[in-house]
């Protein structure tokens, strides 16, 4: 399935603007925010290890789970593997990425 | 054998219809909402597999609505979900669907899984005559 790979790096690459995004409104204390954080984890979750990266999946399931006060944590991490997966490292890089910041 | 995939997320349409086609489906997908449910009416597929969490209807709500639909009241559901807890996996079985397959899921086993799943249904049922339009495909 490397063939959907770029498709991903590609997709998460928009994803990774849409958590920032979320992420200041969380900050800002905007409604719903928690909740549409969870929803976009919980795709991330859903769709990472299917196409090769565990680590989206691991990292998001984090921030699902995350009570109020890990959550800011969390969601770092999960940002931080999008982040090194949308520079162009190699699902296993982003992997290792995960675990060093778990 | 065709299926009907109704998930929200364009990346799991893509990588589910690709896996599902390479393990012999015809796949046909839908973005959701009750546009899936008139899709279902004329495609008359042999399975839908439908996501769960969707913007509204989500996966709840279109599965009543295909269940409540005289045309694709009969056709069996699997859902694919990420909510896999047992009693959320219970709940389901419970309200009729015919299987859950896990998010995230292996592309090169969600094939077999899918078969897998629909041949356990149709054992339950095999003393039922073959349908004349199941052109003789073996689940």
């Amino acid at each position: 399935m490397n063939r959907f790979e770029a498709y991903y790096r590609r997709s998460l690459k928009r994803r990774l603007e849409e958590l920032e995004a979320l992420a200041r409104d969380l900050e800002d204390g905007v409604p719903r925010a928690r909740a549409e954080l969870d929803e976009a984890a919980h795709a991330l979750k859903g769709s990472g290890r299917s196409f090769g990266f565990d680590a989206v999946s691991r990292a998001a399931e984090a921030v699902e789970q995350a009570g109020e006060d890990e959550l800011p944590a969390a969601l770092a991490a999960l940002v931080a593997v999008l982040r090194e997966i949308a520079a162009g490292a190699p699902a296993d890089e982003a992997q290792a990425e995960a675990e060093a910041t778990r | 054998m065709k299926l009907l995939l109704v998930d929200d997320d364009p990346d799991i349409r893509l990588l589910a219809r690709h896996a599902l086609a390479q393990a012999g489906f015809e796949v046909t997908v839908s973005a959701g909402g009750y546009a899936a449910v008139a899709v279902a009416r004329e495609l008359k597929p042999d399975a839908v597999l439908l996501d769960l969490l969707m913007p509204s209807p989500d996966g709840l709500e279109l599965f009543d609505a295909l269940a409540a639909d005289a045309a694709t009241a009969g056709v069996p559901v699997l859902f694919l979900t990420a909510k896999t807890q047992p009693a959320e996996v219970a709940a389901l079985l419970a309200r009729g669907a015919r299987g859950v397959i896990a998010k995230p899921f292996d592309p090169l086993r969600l094939g077999d899984e899918v078969r897998r799943l629909l041949a356990g249904g149709a054992r339950a049922h095999r003393d039922r005559p073959p349908e004349p339009e199941d052109g003789g495909e073996l689940l």
